[in-house]
């Protein structure tokens, strides 16, 4: 059986394809692992940003006083009731990204003032990863603690 | 016929090979997202044990100035027989009923510092029992325990931390109660050895004189004596109301209990001296009470 020249080109295409096909199945699996790798290396980042985020944020002191305290009593007593150096200094920790900074109150018993500092980066900010801790308020026997929460997008 | 035998037992082979590393790439993926999401953990485990250290020492102070404050107002005692409307006697005529102060700041804020602990406390975060130690030198507060702070998920992780804290408070209570101490101490000395009632009182407003002068700016010394309780002016026993006022401005964020709410309120130490000839008077009393955190 004699083969013509179309046949060997025919057959040298086919296995071009077959080699092709042969190294993207190796390939692929690899690529899509490597993929795979960097978003959970991100997806684990984002979540230790956000918490490293907010212990610089409750490690620092305003005028000597430290920022947890702050909060704290401008929640409960509303002293100080201008908050906004808290915004720049999120700012600082956290550039270019936005960020949604707020207390979740548990329970409505004790009165409290509003606590929510929202990024001005982009007005479509949608922040994904949160980091949550107790914040300590003034003693109070309703109510000790509060979520103190801080989403980065 | 014969040569479609190698090319099935070598597509077979190329099956098998792919198969291979696509079985291999689901075991590492799986594997790889296990040990992310347990580092995740970990990292979420460590992260909340250094928020909780930044919690304690807030809870502390906290605890520290409810413990000063209720125990200012009661005259140094959370719950004492003699007491009178929760303000501690100090002195009835020779017994001295003077305050251990350090004693008494330490149980009331250890129990205050409880209740913050249990609420921090969760399925995951155990804290062991604290032994304060307040330091009236230094004007310190340290708390320390035998065991560690642990923050534990027993399949996964386990992170222990040393639970020494200590804070800086304010030292206005200590003076205070310095300046209480000195006023008991100069009226045994005066009062005691005065030969009438009008004398007693003479010499009460004196000592309060000398105490303001000395702490002028700083606090202010107000002594209040009430009527004669004695059958004479020379059989005499009166009682006195003693009050320390702190004249810094300085107020710190509470909850009145008489007042069930959170607000700023300053230091003010009082106490009551019974002191005469006649010792036969029995001091009005009621006991008092402890606060119930």
């Amino acid at each position: 059986m004699k083969i013509g020249k179309k046949g060997i080109i025919e057959s040298l295409i086919g296995l071009v394809i077959i080699g092709i096909g042969l190294i993207m199945a190796v390939v692929v699996p690899f690529f899509y692992l490597h993929i795979h790798i960097v978003d959970l290396i991100q997806f684990d980042g984002k979540y230790n940003n956000a918490d490293l985020s907010l212990l610089t944020l409750l490690s620092l002191k305003n005028d000597g006083k430290p920022i947890p305290q702050i909060l704290a009593e401008h929640y409960v007593l509303n002293n100080p009731s201008d908050i906004s150096f808290v915004n720049s200094t999120l700012k600082k920790i956290i550039p270019d990204r936005c960020f949604l900074f707020s207390i979740n109150p548990q329970n409505i018993s004790v009165p409290a003032y509003s606590l929510i500092i929202k990024s001005d980066i982009k007005a479509e900010c949608s922040p994904d990863t949160a980091s949550q801790t107790k914040l300590i308020l003034p003693y109070n026997p309703k109510k000790l603690t509060e979520t103190l929460e801080l989403s980065v997008s | 016929m014969k040569g479609i035998v190698p090319l099935i037992a070598g597509f077979v082979l190329v099956t098998i090979f792919v198969e291979a590393i696509y079985l291999s790439v689901f075991v590492s993926r799986t594997e790889i997202t296990t040990r992310v999401l347990v580092e995740k953990e970990i990292f979420s485990a460590i992260n909340k044990m250094e928020f909780v250290k930044r919690e304690i020492p807030v809870a502390m102070q906290y605890s520290f100035d409810q413990a000063a404050y209720d125990l200012a107002n009661r005259g140094g005692y959370m719950a004492t027989e003699t007491s009178y409307n929760c303000i501690a006697y100090w002195k009835v005529f020779s017994q001295d009923y003077t305050p251990d102060f350090a004693t008494n700041i330490n149980n009331n804020f250890l129990k205050i510092f409880s209740k913050y602990t249990s609420a921090m406390s969760d399925s995951t975060l155990t804290f062991p029992n604290f032994k304060p130690t307040v330091d009236i030198d230094s004007n310190s507060i340290t708390i320390s325990a035998a065991s560690n702070i642990i923050v534990e998920n027993p399949d996964i992780y386990t992170v222990k931390n040393n639970p020494t804290f200590s804070i800086n408070v304010d030292p206005t209570i200590f003076t205070m109660f310095g300046i209480g101490k000195e006023f008991v101490q100069t009226e045994s000395e005066q009062v005691s050895s005065a030969s009438s009632y009008s004398d007693a009182l003479q010499k009460t407003i004196s000592i309060q004189d000398q105490l303001n002068s000395k702490y002028q700016n700083q606090f202010t010394i107000v002594a209040q004596p009430e009527n004669n309780l004695g059958t004479s002016d020379n059989t005499f026993a009166f009682r006195t109301l003693v009050t320390i006022i702190d004249n810094s401005n300085k107020k710190y964020p509470v909850y009145d209990f008489s007042q069930n709410k959170n607000d700023y309120k300053a230091l003010q130490l009082s106490f009551y001296i019974i002191d005469g000839k006649d010792s036969s008077i029995t001091p009005q009393t009621s006991f008092c009470q402890e606060i119930k955190y």
